[in-house]
């Protein structure tokens, strides 16, 4: 996205389902995984500081 | 980190909170441990699911406007805290899905700027929506 736009964050959480990212523990976690039973609330960080 | 905190209330409301920051695996866990916190904390080095969930990449105001550095001041005074260095792109801002499970966003936020970012109290407010 080009700097300075406007977020613009989706209807649908279908294009994050399938992302895979490692946890702290560098075991993979699949996105959709985190929602398919219950609601959930994921928080993206500007920084760890 | 106020989340942290809030973290019961969110396994109460029948809600997962995943953290997600830029980086590897071994800033994330570096990040639980200075922190002292519990949650999951997910790497994403290339940011690719921030560019999915649609966060911001910050311009020069959006960093450094006198609206930004009075905000974050403030917070830093509120909570004792100073930033320190930050880890990945210092452009990217973040934000927060509330992803019901068939898929929907039930709330988002998106943050603007450094300094907009939803409170604990707003998150679990949308939690409490999405699972009525």
């Amino acid at each position: 996205m080009p700097a300075g736009r406007k977020p613009i964050p989706p209807k649908r959480a279908d294009g994050l389902a399938d992302v895979v990212l490692p946890d702290h523990e560098c075991h993979d976690v699949r996105l959709g995984d985190l929602w398919s039973e219950r609601p959930a609330a994921l928080v993206w960080l500007r920084h760890y500081g | 980190m106020q989340l942290h905190r809030a973290r019961g209330e969110f396994e109460n409301a029948g809600a997962t909170l995943t953290l997600i920051g830029q980086a590897t695996p071994r800033h994330a866990a570096q990040f639980r441990r200075r922190q002292g916190i519990q949650l999951p904390v997910l790497a994403d080095e290339e940011r690719v699911s921030y560019e999915a969930a649609g966060a911001k990449v910050a311009g020069i105001t959006d960093l450094f406007g006198p609206k930004v550095i009075a905000k974050g001041a403030v917070t830093g005074v509120r909570n004792k805290s100073i930033q320190t260095r930050t880890i990945g792109n210092t452009a990217q801002l973040g934000g927060v899905l509330v992803v019901r499970p068939d898929g929907t966003v039930a709330w988002s936020h998106m943050s603007t700027d450094a300094g907009d970012n939803a409170s604990p109290e707003e998150i679990l407010e949308a939690i409490n929506a999405a699972v009525a």
